[in-house]
């Protein structure tokens, strides 16, 4: 199998999440403000200020079950809390607020056609291959999962 | 044009890697996936000093993993889970720069698909919330690209993103995905405040 269908599958599974988040509004700034802000600041939370986080903890309920029901016995890594987690979870915060985009947002804003997401992108490519620069530097513990 | 309503979004996001698993025996992540092109151009150091004549793929790939460990010590965790169980399936090999490219690549593809599909062109900027907050000009870029330095320092810190801890790693209540969780979306809702704070919104 492995020679085309990986590569392909690979490409489909890309695809699928380019057409989610962009039909989700995940790639409109002002969509996931309103979700991290969940309407606070204006007026309060509604169902329109907390569509987005309903679809992400309800994604996050479902794969649970899915993971459950499907991949029980199966060898996927485990992910211990170390050193780096409190950090770089809230670095990542910071930064996703800002620009709107997590890794996966941001690409598929240039997809889009909105071409100022080109900054964040190269933001998160230069800053992902600096780290790695400092981390070999400082010997901290660093990689992602892929 | 609307949006799609957040169950949809859910089960579309829930489906997602779980679908992944079984079908690429990686676990899903798109910032390892970046990660995996930001060492193109180490890859291809170590490739044309090992000159161009390797003999095949796999060679090439042991080459290169070889080459990373050396460079980034054990830093990179081992390649292979522990098998959880009997039956259980096995941890699939390393994902090649031609399978993350691909992954990216469609990715974007995907959103230019559904924005030519919802009829709309977004313009060059990202929201009319963005704007005001940041204009549109070089400050705005700036904020980006900076923002962006984040989110690239901190997944590769935190070892994960949205997709890698958020979804996949806390679906399967992973103590570091749940707590990289936590603080990116704290992270996330301050900073968002302190922005709405200014902008009134």
């Amino acid at each position: 199998m492995n020679r085309f269908v990986r590569p392909a599958a690979m490409a489909a599974f890309g695809f699928a999440l380019g057409v989610a988040l962009s039909r989700l509004g995940f790639t409109d700034w002002t969509e996931v403000h309103a979700m991290f802000t969940m309407g606070l600041l204006s007026g309060g939370p509604s169902a329109a200020t907390l569509r987005l986080l309903f679809a992400f903890c309800g994604a996050v309920g479902l794969a649970f079950v899915g993971f459950a029901a499907f991949a029980r016995r199966d060898a996927i890594p485990s992910r211990p809390i170390h050193k780096g987690t409190v950090a770089g979870g809230l670095l990542f915060g910071l930064g996703w607020g800002l620009t709107g985009g997590c890794p996966s947002i941001a690409v598929v804003q240039l997809g889009e056609g909105r071409l100022a997401a080109g900054a964040s992108v190269a933001g998160v490519l230069v800053g992902t291959w600096l780290t790695r620069r400092l981390a070999a530097r400082f010997d901290w513990r660093t990689s992602t999962c892929d | 044009m609307s949006y799609w309503p957040w169950w949809a979004g859910a089960l579309a996001l829930g489906a997602l890697p779980v679908a992944y698993w079984l079908v690429v025996r990686r676990p899903f992540g798109v910032s390892g996936l970046l990660g995996r092109l930001v060492s193109l151009p180490d890859e291809w150091a170590v490739a044309r000093e090992s000159g161009a004549a390797l003999a095949s793929e796999e060679e090439l790939d042991a080459l290169l993993d070889a080459a990373t460990r050396e460079q980034f010590g054990d830093a990179i965790p081992a390649v292979g889970g522990k098998p959880v169980g009997p039956r259980g399936r096995p941890l699939g090999a390393r994902l090649g720069l031609a399978e993350a490219g691909a992954f990216v690549v469609a990715m974007a593809l995907g959103g230019l698909v559904a924005r030519l599909y919802a009829g709309r062109a977004p313009g060059p900027w990202l929201g009319a919330s963005f704007e005001r907050a940041f204009g549109h000009g070089g400050g705005a870029l700036g904020v980006l690209f900076l923002g962006g330095l984040l989110v690239g320092a901190g997944t590769t810190v935190a070892e994960g993103c949205s997709t890698g801890h958020g979804l996949t790693g806390s679906a399967r209540l992973q103590p570091g995905s749940l707590l990289a969780t936590v603080c990116f979306m704290v992270a996330a809702m301050g900073v968002s405040l302190l922005v709405g704070w200014r902008i009134g919104s």
